[in-house]
């Protein structure tokens, strides 16, 4: 690190000599330059590995969570430093191009996708899906809880009064696709919000995140906890005292790659490459191995891991991208009001 | 306090002129140049990309709208009440250290600053554990719902934020604790009065003192998020800090807001800093002078032993003992087991120990620790040495707010304050590049840590006379001498834990590291954090045991090299109870008055030293 302090303030010298940065020079360049990569996949570090491997292509890596990742990007808005983006959630997605950020207009052409797949390709094609995950399961402790509900809508009756659990949608952007997808099932965002409004009356308790709500789950405070599927299947693995069901209806939440649109030409090439690579059989591989739970696959003769059941069997349901994206700091807004404070 | 009055040539010694311009100069680009392109935000969004107006109230209406009111009126009484807490248990403290002869004084000052190191976010999980339904309590059939809502509530809330307040409280009142009194003690007895009679002479001459404690520990308090994120949050008990970490995590971001929030804060620390200056404006509290007679101390019998024991248990019980107790607890225990000894495991511990990849961050951020500590401490000294010498002064008064004010502003408004200022399409074409490189992140550590360290150091620089100074520079030393030879050796143990708190505090830095950091770059916290999103509370507290353990260790380490290397009089001139790192120059400015000036007291310190 002091040889990293010494190279920094060099490197400052070095760039103000030469009125322009190294960062800056590499970009104007066509070579080989570092993509810069922003995810919140947990499979990302293998995936950079493998992909620098066969290409060639320097990765750099900057690996948080989605809200992390988001904030920075809106930050560095009037200098933006990333190449590709890869989290969970199309909706944030969705909002970065309506703020004009990211490259449309790109499909990878490596390995075929499911009919699912498909679904989810946006019509403008700025960004891409690599797998799906559902926005909210349900954990629970069979000994505690021996009758789990079928449907979230029976959350709010009387036999469950002080027992659920679920993350701040203000701060879990997952959570916010499964709010949307309940008030979606529900029939819009007035029957969503009484709803809602009636789970706290009845004892709903707030988390921050999945690990917070997971952890009250253990300590007794709750004897559900709504959370990505993901994440409940990674804790139901280690305390095999807990399942993981799927009430009605269980919202997807596709994993998305999308491109910063303003990344210089030869950048935006190599994340093209690289989500061509996440396409590909080798791709495919490399990331179930790594987290065999990190969603179903989109990608045609790719199988899901054992533990995931088949994505047929679930009450699932998809919602419009763009519409409830919209909607997201309105009903997050909202929710901080009128449940987590109210 | 009384200051030495020295030649006008020599003003910048108490940091005058071009001194302190260039103290102002690094505090701007650190601190307050950072933190205003975050704060602007808040009425002018576009200014750096975030919106499209270039002047809004918009922002404030929505903070309002989303409870900014109601979270600012919690933080305001839950600060407040922390703060009288905080004071209160200090002074006590204080009295039995300085004032008495209760056996342990060493000690107590060591556990202070294991409280100071220890996170609150860890206090406040360790009291959950313990009260929980499936927590400690429970499991030896305890268990009270009247004591769970107690704890997990506004008064929980308080009472952590209280305790973890005392240090900062018991640094500002010990130094006066010790040094108000001797004459003024002796006068009053000398007319008759008894003990009542004193403390109503002595009490109002630590009043700087205590609000100085109060204003401190309200800052701290409200800017705090550890407790802020668990106890409170989970309690339907929003606060400030809170309401600015969801603006900061919700999408789309909505920096505007948490900049009414980064305000709203600044404001209610700057409110309390005018009403401490308001109380004390117009009167003199000097009462320390060359010839001073040292405070008595009371010889404490075996009741009086015991109480200043008891004391003192029951404070570091509440503050350390229960929380460890009860991290360490939910980290060896198998969940749905049940208590008992088939319950216990090492497995957590285990688990840690077949973790890949965290020696090359843990490296990253010692060397980080070490190297901005450093910087830290070596800023906090030069701030610290400035505020003393002109704490009466505008700029005193001013680098004290914006000091103040830093404390109140949780890392994350500084981290995306050092987005805003220093990644530039502007600064990239002028060449200069500091976004996206480990200095810029040392820049950071640094901002972050220095309102903490300086505040620590005040008390122990406001004490060293210029005096001192003088007196080397007449005896022929040169500028360096004199503070090296002179000042160094009576405030090398507060430097030393100034050091080590910087250090502590960096070397676990989460906000800052995650929104700072280069690519491929992983501090410690941000490695951790990876480990922890998929762990439960038993992998995470005890992941925490061993962080604090392996900080507690580092800081074992320095106090022993201290003592093994230090030079003899260093030791001895800045060893003392504790607050009483002013026991030095009490000792020093003693010689003084015993052999007729300052000049004995420098030839006295570069003796020893």
């Amino acid at each position: 690190m002091l040889s990293g302090l010494l190279a920094g303030a060099l490197g400052l010298a070095a760039c103000s000599s030469s009125g322009g940065t190294a960062q800056a020079a590499s970009r104007q360049t066509t070579q080989r330059v570092p993509l810069v990569v922003y995810s919140a996949k947990n499979y990302m570090p293998g995936v950079g590995t493998a992909f620098t491997k066969k290409t060639g292509i320097p990765v750099e890596l900057v690996n948080h969570s989605t809200g992390t990742l988001l904030a920075k990007i809106q930050a560095e808005r009037s200098d933006p430093q990333w190449g590709l983006l890869w989290i969970d959630g199309a909706a944030a997605c969705a909002a970065l191009d309506q703020q004009g950020m990211l490259l449309r207009g790109f499909e990878p052409d490596a390995g075929q996708l499911t009919s699912l797949g498909k679904e989810l390709v946006p019509a403008d094609h700025s960004y891409v899906p690599t797998a799906v995950t559902i926005a909210g399961a349900l954990v629970y402790n069979p000994k505690v809880l021996p009758d789990p509900p079928s449907s979230f809508s029976q959350l709010t009756e009387p036999q469950y009064r002080g027992k659920v659990g679920m993350n701040n949608p203000a701060i879990s952007g997952p959570t916010y696709t499964f709010v949307a997808g309940l008030m979606h099932q529900l029939g819009g965002v007035g029957p969503g919000e009484a709803f809602f409004e009636r789970l706290a009356a009845n004892g709903l308790q707030v988390f921050s995140t999945n690990k917070v709500t997971l952890t009250a789950l253990l300590q007794g405070r709750i004897a559900m906890a709504i959370v990505q599927n993901n994440a409940g299947i990674e804790f139901a693995e280690k305390y095999p005292q807990l399942k993981v069901v799927y009430p009605t209806a269980a919202t997807m939440l596709p994993s998305v790659i999308c491109i910063d649109g303003h990344a210089p030409k030869a950048e935006v090439a190599e994340a093209k490459e690289f989500a061509d690579y996440v396409y590909t059989p080798a791709g495919q591989a490399v990331m179930k191995a790594v987290n065999p739970y990190g969603g179903w696959p989109i990608m045609q003769g790719v199988t899901p891991a054992p533990l995931l059941p088949a994505l047929s069997s679930l009450p699932v349901q998809k919602i419009a991208t763009r519409t409830w994206g919209a909607r997201e700091a309105s009903i997050t807004q909202w929710f901080s009001e009128h449940v987590v404070n109210g | 306090m009384a200051n030495d009055r020295g030649p006008a040539s020599r003003r910048w010694f108490r940091g005058g002129g071009p001194w302190r311009l260039a103290v102002w100069g690094v505090v701007a680009l650190l601190l307050v140049v950072p933190s205003l392109c975050f704060l602007v935000q808040a009425v002018s969004p576009r200014l750096f990309g975030q919106g499209r107006a270039w002047w809004t109230g918009a922002n404030v209406a929505a903070a309002w709208h989303q409870g900014l009111g109601v979270a600012l009126a919690h933080s305001v009484v839950v600060g407040a009440a922390a703060a009288l807490l905080a004071v209160v248990v200090a002074g006590g403290l204080a009295v039995v250290v300085e004032r008495t002869t209760a056996v342990g004084r060493g000690a107590t000052v060591l556990g202070l600053w294991a409280v100071l190191l220890c996170p609150s976010y860890l206090i406040a999980v360790g009291w959950e554990e313990i009260v929980l339904r499936a927590g400690m309590l429970s499991a030896l059939g305890l268990w009270s719902p009247a004591l769970q809502h107690l704890v997990l509530g506004p008064v929980g809330v308080a009472v952590v934020l209280g305790l973890k307040g005392v240090p900062f409280a018991y640094f500002a009142l010990a130094p006066s604790m010790a040094a108000v009194g001797g004459d003024l003690e002796h006068a009053v007895r000398a007319h008759g009065g008894r003990r009542w009679a004193t403390l109503r002479v002595l009490g109002p001459l630590l009043l700087p003192a205590v609000l100085s404690g109060l204003v401190i520990v309200f800052a701290e308090s409200v800017g705090d998020f550890g407790v802020a994120s668990t106890i409170a949050a989970t309690a339907h008990f929003p606060v400030a800090t809170y309401l600015l970490y969801e603006a900061i995590s919700t999408f789309p971001v909505n920096f505007g807001v948490a900049a009414v929030v980064g305000w709203a804060l600044v404001g209610t620390v700057g409110a309390a800093l005018l009403v401490q200056s308001g109380l004390l404006r117009g009167r003199s509290f000097a009462v320390l002078g060359s010839r001073g007679r040292a405070a008595r101390r009371r010889q404490l019998g075996w009741r009086g032993q015991l109480g200043a024991a008891g004391f003192r248990a029951a404070f570091f019980l509440l503050a350390l003992g229960v929380p460890v107790l009860g991290v360490l607890f939910s980290s060896v225990l198998v969940p749905f087991k049940g208590f008992g000894l088939s319950a216990l495991t090492l497995a957590n511990y285990r688990a840690l120990l077949g973790v890949q990849g965290l020696a090359g961050p843990i490296r990253f951020s010692g060397e980080m620790g070490l190297v901005c500590g450093l910087a830290t401490v070596a800023l906090g000294a030069v701030l610290a040495r400035t505020m003393a010498a002109s704490q009466r002064g505008v700029a005193g008064r001013l680098l004290d707010l914006t000091l103040v004010a830093a404390v109140a502003l949780p890392g994350v408004v500084f981290a995306a304050g050092y987005i805003f200022a220093y990644d530039l399409p502007a600064l990239t074409r002028l060449g200069i590049v500091l976004y996206g490189t480990v200095p810029l992140l040392g820049m950071a550590y640094v901002a972050n840590a220095v309102p903490q360290s300086s505040r620590i150091l005040l008390g122990p620089f406001s004490q060293v006379r210029d005096s001192l100074l003088y007196a080397a520079r007449v005896h022929g030393a040169g500028t360096s001498r004199a503070w090296r030879e002179g000042v160094l050796p009576l405030l090398a143990r507060p430097l030393l834990w100034a050091f080590l708190l910087a250090f502590a505090g960096i070397f676990l830095e989460l906000p800052i590291s995650e929104l700072l950091a280069p690519p491929n770059v992983v501090p410690v916290s941000v490695a951790v954090l990876r480990v922890l999103g998929k762990a439960d509370i038993g992998e995470g507290t005890a992941l925490s045991v061993v962080a604090v353990l392996v900080v507690l260790g580092v800081v074992a380490l320095a106090l022993g090299l201290f003592r093994l290397l230090a030079p003899l009089g260093w030791r001895r001139w800045s060893e003392g109870t504790g607050g009483a790192e002013h026991a030095g120059v009490r000792a020093a400015r003693r010689r003084a008055g015993q052999v007729g000036g300052p000049d004995a007291a420098v030839g006295a310190a570069r003796e020893a030293a």
